[in-house]
């Protein structure tokens, strides 16, 4: 295995390069199959800019003929565009940067250190934000148990969920009415949903008493797909994203305040807030 | 009887998960690939992403599902190691194109 690690940082000059020995290659390796956190977040040093913009190793395994090439930079192991990214917590950047402090300026040494200390990293993993009051009071109960269990995940999506509803059907908008979706887009799904009885509205703030419902959120993968959250009685919000488990935490692990301003990774429109309730028939 | 795998690309949350039927020589590598020994992982996964492009689900024939996503293959509550991410890899040179670019996009911030 040859390992080269490059220290992306200049704009005129070549970037330095350090050829790894077997010890570095092996604590590489090691805390590479240590990461165990997935994340669609890249870093920034993908898009180039001045300055620091993380390593990139390049490595061949003559024994596989194989070879690969990643980034490492604000705490995230980027692995392209074909392969979930991981997240490290276990400070690479801070093993790899000594390894150029013989050959470079400590000017050069210093600014690298200066944004790893000032990295936005991953530390807020699964921090909880503060949840808005819940104005509704037939809101349901967080209870992710009920859904995520082998007789009813498979079979119920994120539209299930949001009107807490399990069909096992893989419920669609406006189905039991008729006609769905044909396109992926708001102008589609909204009606579609409103045919099953949701009710546009401008926010989750207005109070909604008993029988009246509870509030969801539609957002969109512009042609692909769309999905739905709901507001739990903690204010908070969850969804269920396909056949997997029901959650309340958003693409970055952090607890969801607004599906408006969450991390939805794809989709990225956000259409609007409905108010579903009991009488609701979705299929 | 000629092998047949079944992949579902786990990529959607409202509408049914696109999937597609490889037979013959391809099934029969994927199998081979599946079958192979590899590095037990520890339990703990972490959740995947929640929303866009989570990985694949292979079944062969009526055998267990596999969900395999970057280096980690999972069949059950069991976790392997594919340090290579070689069925990852292999298994995104038997998607048409439409559905490859799909995959893309559902891996965007």
């Amino acid at each position: 295995m040859t390992t080269v690690v490059t220290l992306d940082v200049f704009s005129g000059r070549s970037n330095p390069v350090a050829h790894l020995t077997e010890a570095q290659e092996n604590e590489l390796n090691a805390r590479l199959t240590s990461l165990k956190g997935f994340t669609h977040k890249r870093p920034s040093g993908v898009l180039g800019g001045l300055g620091y913009r993380g390593f990139t190793i390049s490595r061949h395994n003559p024994a596989f003929a194989s070879s690969g090439h990643i980034r490492i930079h604000e705490s995230i192991v980027d692995r392209g565009v074909e392969h979930p990214n991981l997240i490290d917590d276990t400070g690479l950047e801070s093993f790899l940067l000594p390894l150029f402090h013989p050959h470079l300026p400590q000017g050069v040494i210093e600014h690298a250190m200066a944004k790893l200390t000032a990295a936005d990293t991953f530390s807020a993993m699964g921090s909880k934000l503060p949840c808005p009051k819940c104005a509704a009071a037939d809101a349901p109960a967080y209870a992710p148990a009920t859904w995520n269990n082998p007789a009813v995940q498979p079979h119920n999506n994120c539209y299930n969920y949001a009107n807490d509803h399990a069909t096992n059907t893989f419920a669609q908008p406006g189905r039991a009415h008729g006609a769905t979706a044909v396109v992926m887009d708001c102008a589609h799904v909204e009606p579609a949903a409103v045919r099953d009885g949701l009710l546009k509205v401008a926010n989750f703030s207005r109070p909604l008493g008993s029988g009246q419902g509870w509030y969801v959120g539609l957002v969109i993968w512009p042609g692909a797909d769309y999905h739905w959250y709901r507001q739990d009685q903690t204010g908070c919000w969850s969804h269920k994203p396909g056949s997997t488990a029901a959650r309340d935490i958003d693409n970055s692990g952090h607890s969801i305040a607004d599906p408006a301003t969450c991390d939805r990774g794809p989709y990225t429109v956000f259409c609007c807030y409905m108010v579903t309730n009991r009488k609701v028939v979705i299929a | 009887m000629e092998p047949v795998a079944r992949i579902e690309v786990d990529l959607f949350s409202g509408r049914p998960n696109p999937a597609l039927e490889v037979h013959g020589r391809e099934a029969a590598k994927l199998a081979e690939m599946l079958a192979r020994d590899r590095q037990r992982l520890t339990k703990d996964a972490a959740v995947p992403p929640g929303v866009g492009f989570r990985g694949f689900l292979v079944r062969l024939g009526a055998g267990p599902v596999y969900r395999i996503s970057g280096d980690v293959l999972t069949r059950g509550d069991d976790r392997f190691a594919d340090p290579q991410c070689e069925v990852h890899a292999f298994i995104e040179t038997l998607l048409p194109l439409p559905l490859k670019a799909l995959v893309g996009s559902g891996k965007r911030n």
